[in-house]
């Protein structure tokens, strides 16, 4: 290992776009023996020589780059490469991945939020280092050139690069000769970006990175990892939101074989034992008091009157166009439930407490957050908490929370020994952090020509941001690009519009869940304007080009998928939504039959302008996930409540959609150089009101309220 | 592993290889092959057979391996992902079927052996079958994975000398084979 260098000095990307040559991190010897199996490709590649703190070139021309944010189906450990490799003319068959400990030299600026956080959420990887990774390309390749023409004492002009070489006339070096010279040379301080019409990587699909590791069984996800001397621990929560664990009796417990420990972790009994089963045969055998707390009286009834009442009091006006909307005639309610995220692997972490060091190996969205509540948990310096984000076997933002994590530092605190967490299924589903319930109602008016002109809409729910966003932000709060995400700001000319919030406090813990509010405003406002469209007595498609007159980007990317889906078979019937998310439109277009009191799913023909593309499969492939989660959710997923406590516990009661059920979905893409939109949510929100629209024309009956359930009587 | 010597010891034919595994009788295999044995790759989703995460192949058939005790698969070939050397796997990568990739393996397991008894299966056998539940929304790529992994198949078996049929049914498959 090379001798350590001073992080302060040198793992700062600074506003100039100066890069920091050399940097390995404090500790990080000790660290990147792990790190190492998070590697993926095939082997290869030595130690290397860091260019910066993404970039290390190996003498065999093998690149190692630094993914700071976390894999989890989306794609960006081929997508974040691809930015790097593209500006360093890399030789695409000699990238290697891996992951990136949590320190602020790999944190990014969020969106929305003036913090700089590493953190993988938003959909905002690719847009959220795209300035940054190629930057850090860019320089890396200066200095890689500066390197060759000291060598060949030719002007830096006059050489170029190509598939990880440095080229001049009849010269030609590898990176991999290069590295060590380019290593000891200064950062540039300014480096040019290529023109986005020269890119020759980005915008073409290689094979995902990560992909061999997960057909053999050797990608490391969360709850793969092992460490030395492991114990495995797992919990039992209490199962009522807003109350406290009583008292316990592990007399049965501790009887059991394997187990070394029961004790209490705030309001939650941990069992510790030598293998997981041990652990939660024994957690099994607790007996547990609790009191339900806050949560008494909470169910489906007390929620729902809670919001309605919300509703009716009336919410504060977060958004307005043109003067106050009038004679509003038409009146619609909507609804949707708690979903959780469900991701197939459940919460887990490995955690190590020792004297002078915390390690957290943890599928993470959040490693920053992580690193920072454990260092506060284990009282140790920041320095000296490593955290290791493994593969997250699905995410869909739960794994943006630190609650397990935190959790299982308290418990390793307690253990002079690494342990695994693992939450069972059951406590998975009743300890989520949901997506909330939302009540929406439209008052609206519609003009002569039968289009929208007047629209009221009014939404109540719990505020995710509470207690998560620190006070003193701008506002999150009531910001249009939270809660009333695409209910203000429509793509559609209406001439006055008013959006009213109306917060709800209930001590059920809410969340980002994959496209945040777009899960639920997406079918609330495109079901409504389906509504207004019959209303009008008009076809729903014509109604929305009429709407998008001023919005030509949206109506391009609509037409799209109109004209891609062509028209409508013999039995099927059809609907359509658009929505605009995290910086990308996305049209869908969904034909379904009824067969013998059975909905069937044929195709959902898809158009997404998300600007310029970087990998174009992974954009097919993320829409087709949002399609499918989208609608598995509109027709299955709720979570009830029942004094506070989850009533769903696991897969028979909270049904996901299987194979048998899953439409084709059939991806066009705009051509766009426009700035890179997100792609890991934007699919999901028209999907549910594609769904119900095509309900709708085929049965006469309009949904209101997910999830569709049997609400169709077929 | 030192266990209290109380505690039985069961013997696998674990991806061609005999292997002891020392764990209480109960212990759902999937455990045993994750925390007794270090295999990973099998994993654990919902404890009660309705993911599929966990599928293994006992004796070629798919087995939910999380409601499976240690105890019921004694002496009967078992394949796990890490054992699997199966033409769907390419056709995996070929199609870009994975994206978080968490169910993949079961799901393999569960192409792998609907392919090895039905090599050139429909829709419907596909539906049918492959009934492990992905979050990812990944189905139609695997419907098409394994129908890639069929074609793939019934061009090696073309392209394979006609005397190779001498062999067959000689042995069921190759997962018993040491």
């Amino acid at each position: 290992m090379t001798a350590l260098h001073n992080v302060s000095r040198r793992d700062v990307l600074r506003g100039g776009g100066a890069l920091v040559l050399g940097l390995v991190l404090p500790g990080f010897s000790r660290v990147q023996p792990f790190d190492e199996t998070l590697s993926l490709g095939s082997a290869g590649g030595a130690e290397g020589v860091s260019l910066n703190a993404w970039i290390r070139i190996g003498s065999d021309g093998v690149a190692t780059l630094r993914m700071a944010a976390a894999e989890m189906g989306q794609g960006v450990f081929t997508a974040l490469p691809m930015l790097l490799a593209e500006e360093l003319d890399l030789d695409w068959e000699q990238v290697r991945v891996e992951g990136a400990p949590a320190r602020s030299v790999y944190a990014r600026w969020l969106l929305h939020i003036p913090i700089k956080l590493q953190i993988t959420g938003g959909s905002e990887s690719v847009r959220g280092y795209w300035t940054q990774l190629r930057l850090a390309g860019a320089s890396a390749r200066a200095m890689l050139v500066q390197a060759a023409a000291r060598a060949w004492d030719v002007p830096r002009e006059s050489c170029r690069t190509e598939q990880g070489r440095v080229l001049c006339g009849d010269l030609s070096a590898s990176y991999g000769e290069l590295v060590a010279a380019a290593s000891e040379l200064p950062v540039p301080r300014n480096v040019a970006l290529k023109d986005p019409t020269t890119f020759r990587l980005l915008g073409t699909s290689p094979p995902r990175i990560d992909l061999p590791s997960k057909v053999d069984g050797s990608g490391l996800f969360g709850i793969d990892v092992q460490v030395d001397g492991m114990v495995h621990a797992t919990v039992r929560a209490c199962p009522h939101f807003g109350g406290r664990l009583v008292s316990f009796d592990d007399t049965a417990a501790r009887a059991q074989a394997g187990v070394l420990d029961v004790f209490e972790v705030g309001e939650a009994v941990a069992v510790v034992a030598r293998h997981f089963w041990q652990a939660k045969k024994a957690a099994d055998a607790l007996e547990i008091r609790w009191a339900p707390g806050r949560g008494e009286g909470l169910n489906q009834e007390t929620i729902g009157a809670a919001l309605s009442s919300a509703l009716e009091k009336g919410g504060r006006p977060v958004f307005r166009h043109g003067a106050e909307p009038h004679d509003l005639s038409l009146e619609a309610t909507y609804s949707v439930p708690y979903a959780e995220h469900a991701p197939i692997e459940p919460m887990t972490a490995t955690v190590h407490v020792q004297r002078d060091r915390v390690d957290v190996w943890a599928p993470t969205q959040v490693p920053h957050m992580v690193r920072d509540r454990a260092a506060l948990l284990a009282h140790m310096p920041l320095s000296q908490v490593f955290v290791h984000t493994t593969l997250l076997g699905g995410g869909f933002g739960r794994k943006s929370f630190t609650d397990f994590t935190d959790q299982a530092v308290l418990i390793a605190k307690r253990v002079d020994k690494p342990v695994k967490l693992i939450w069972t299924r059951e406590e998975t589903f009743t300890h989520g952090k949901y997506r909330p319930r939302v009540i929406c109602s439209h008052k609206a008016a519609l003009g002569e020509d039968g289009l929208l002109t007047d629209w009221h809409v009014s939404v109540a729910s719990q505020n995710i941001c509470d207690g998560i966003v620190p006070p003193g932000f701008p506002d999150p709060e009531f910001a249009p690009y939270t809660v009333v995400e695409g209910l203000a700001e429509a793509p559609y000319s209406i001439e006055r519009q008013r959006v009213d919030y109306a917060k709800v406090r209930l001590p059920i813990p809410v969340g980002w869940w994959r496209a945040v509010h777009g899960s639920h405003n997406g079918f609330f406002r495109e079901c409504f304007v389906d509504e207004c469209a019959h209303e009008a007595g008009q076809d729903p498609v014509n109604y929305r080009r009429a709407l998008l007159r001023s919005s030509p980007r949206h109506a391009a990317c609509f037409e799209l998928a109109v004209a891609e889906a062509g028209s409508i078979a013999e039995g099927q019937h059809r609907g359509v939504a658009l929505f605009e998310s995290f910086g990308s439109i996305v049209a869908e277009v969904l034909d379904l039959s009824i067969e013998q009191g059975e909905i069937q799913l044929h195709r959902v023909t898809a158009a997404v302008d998300c600007g310029l593309v970087v990998h174009p499969d992974t954009v097919r492939s993320q829409i087709m996930s949002g399609v499918v989660m989208g609608l598995s959710n509109a027709l299955y997923g709720e979570v009830t409540f029942q004094a506070g406590a989850a009533q769903q516990s696991n897969f028979h009661q909270y049904k996901l959609m299987p194979l048998r059920e899953a439409p084709v979905v059939d991806v066009h893409i705009v051509p766009s150089l426009e700035q890179p939109g997100g792609i890991g949510e934007v699919g999901l929100p028209p999907a549910s009101a594609a769904l119900c629209n095509a309900l709708f024309a085929a049965t006469g009956v309009r949904i209101r309220s997910l999830p569709v359930g049997n609400q169709l009587s077929l | 592993m030192s266990e209290d010597p109380s505690v039985p010891t069961f013997g696998l034919l674990l991806n061609g290889s005999a292997v002891d595994v020392q764990a209480q009788p109960d212990t759902p295999l999937l455990w045993a092959l994750r925390d007794h044995l270090g295999l990973t790759g099998t994993k654990f989703g919902c404890g009660v057979g309705a993911c599929g995460a966990c599928t293994v192949q006992l004796n070629g058939m798919p087995m939910r391996s999380c409601v499976l005790p240690v105890a019921a698969a004694v002496g009967q070939p078992l394949t796990t992902i890490e054992g699997l050397k199966h033409a769907v796997q390419q056709a995996w990568i070929e199609e870009q079927v994975p994206q978080c990739g968490y169910c993949q393996s079961g799901q393999l397991m569960v192409a792998a052996a609907l392919l090895d008894r039905n090599p050139s299966p429909s829709d419907e056998d596909i539906a049918a079958a492959m009934t492990n539940l992905c979050r990812c929304g990944t189905y139609e790529r695997i419907r098409k994975g394994i129908h890639r992994a069929a074609a793939a198949m019934a061009t090696a078996a073309a392209s394979s000398s006609p005397d190779e049929s001498d062999s067959e049914g000689e042995t069921s498959d190759d997962v018993d084979a040491p």
